[in-house]
């Protein structure tokens, strides 16, 4: 799928991560800038269950190499990541 | 409890929501057996893809993660017969491996031809880690969907000694027997930048570092691994793109010596602290810590449903338990 104009991109990544990370009860305590890796969010299955939602949602390919906090470990990061990603394709 | 109408996880597990027919969002998800199939297909190609580039390039091709069970036993065989690598075996042995293991790791590894080490960390830094994951949540929510804190500990501490070992040794692969149910295809093959592994590496250390002191920087990896980003290994679950049938499974490694141990439960053939760990994870969380895995072989057709159920529930076995909490001075 490839974004669509609105795609609230941050809002969606959100989203998956309260849905499929964290306790319902401190959803609402994730912010922006918060690192996932810092605050114990993630974990290695946990990343590899991000990379394929963001493949599937976004319609891009997520290289290996690219995993990496400055890509991967906030909302913010993320949204640029898939910004820049979806600009390339 | 109310229990999926499909697989067999009940409706306290974390993350998960059932519709108006009882039906989990798992099970909802499923994209059924042929989708199954084809990433099976698609991650077995790139498997034997990277073996083909990454092989040959220094004495060993494989560090396998082999705690003696009977999947860790059989996928070492498919990685030796069937690919050919150079394998060096590593069990590590928390103190609770039983008796019957031991004969089981030395038949196969010489009957199959491949070195072998075994890593015993110090009892006393175990018996810190395991006595506090039996009272703790210790790691992120998503971890306790897979394991028990107590099993996530351990399981910590393989992968990240077999990561010391693997970038010491210039391995190019680690490989692991989880079971087909224990972690999905899509995470069979894992190429992680070593900056990720760091931060993933610091979520299960900060915990058992406060937990056992500056002792526990032995078994994790430290600042002249980090430099050496080209040597950190993929990490490979092969049992993910292989049939998977129990009994045929156990008859395959009967052929190398290999026998069930006598004094194990039902879900695991290698670690006697199990039915410990199980019985804290239930009472605390109020699930199973193997419901995932037998929801996922329940869902794509390893077991029925009604077997599936037949696994879960809890046995008590209080003489072992109490032998188990009077090791851990518990």
């Amino acid at each position: 799928m490839i974004k669509k104009p609105g795609h609230d991109i941050k809002s969606e990544l959100k989203k998956f991560i309260i849905d499929n990370f964290l306790r319902r009860a401190k959803a609402y305590q994730l912010s922006d800038d918060d690192s996932f890796l810092k605050k114990s969010i993630l974990d290695s299955i946990g990343v590899i269950e991000l990379t394929n939602f963001i493949q599937s949602k976004y319609g891009i390919r997520v290289k290996a190499s690219e995993i990496m906090p400055e890509n991967f470990d906030t909302l913010n990061n993320l949204e640029r990541y898939i910004d820049k990603k979806l600009k390339e394709d | 409890m109310k229990i999926c109408k499909r697989c067999v996880l009940p409706v306290n597990f974390p993350h998960i929501m059932f519709d108006k027919e009882g039906v989990c969002s798992l099970c909802r998800g499923y994209k059924g057996k042929a989708h199954t199939e084809k990433l099976k297909k698609e991650y077995k190609a790139r498997f034997e893809t990277l073996i083909r580039s990454r092989s040959g390039m220094s004495e060993y091709d494989c560090l396998m993660c082999y705690s003696g069970g009977k999947d860790s036993t059989y996928a070492l065989s498919l990685l030796k017969n069937i690919y050919k690598l150079r394998i060096l075996a590593f069990t590590f042995d928390n103190g609770f491996i039983p008796d019957r293991t031991y004969v089981n790791i030395r038949n196969v590894v010489e009957k199959l031809g491949v070195d072998h080490i075994f890593f015993k960390p110090r009892f006393d830094i175990i018996r810190k880690i395991f006595t506090t994951a039996l009272k703790r949540s210790l790691y992120p929510v998503k971890t306790l969907e897979r394991a028990s804190v107590l099993c996530t500990s351990c399981t910590g501490l393989v992968k990240y000694i077999a990561h010391k070992f693997a970038v010491e040794k210039e391995i190019p692969f680690i490989a692991f027997g989880w079971s087909p149910g224990q972690a999905p295809v899509t995470s069979s093959i894992l190429e992680i930048n070593p900056l990720m592994i760091r931060g993933m590496e610091g979520v299960l250390k900060g915990p058992m570092a406060r937990i056992a002191g500056k002792a526990i920087d032995a078994y994790f990896l430290n600042e002249r691994h980090y430099a050496k980003p080209g040597f950190f290994p993929i990490l490979a679950h092969p049992l993910a793109f292989f049939p998977y049938n129990e009994k045929a499974i156990i008859r395959k490694i009967n052929k190398f010596g290999w026998r069930k141990p006598n004094d194990v439960e039902m879900n695991a053939t290698n670690c006697l602290v199990n039915p410990l760990a199980d019985e804290a994870h239930i009472a605390r969380y109020g699930f199973h810590p193997y419901a995932l895995e037998i929801a996922a072989f329940v869902r794509e057709g390893y077991m029925s449903r009604a077997e599936g159920l037949r696994h879960l529930p809890f046995k008590k076995d209080r003489k072992l338990i109490n032998r188990l909490k009077k090791r851990l001075g518990v």
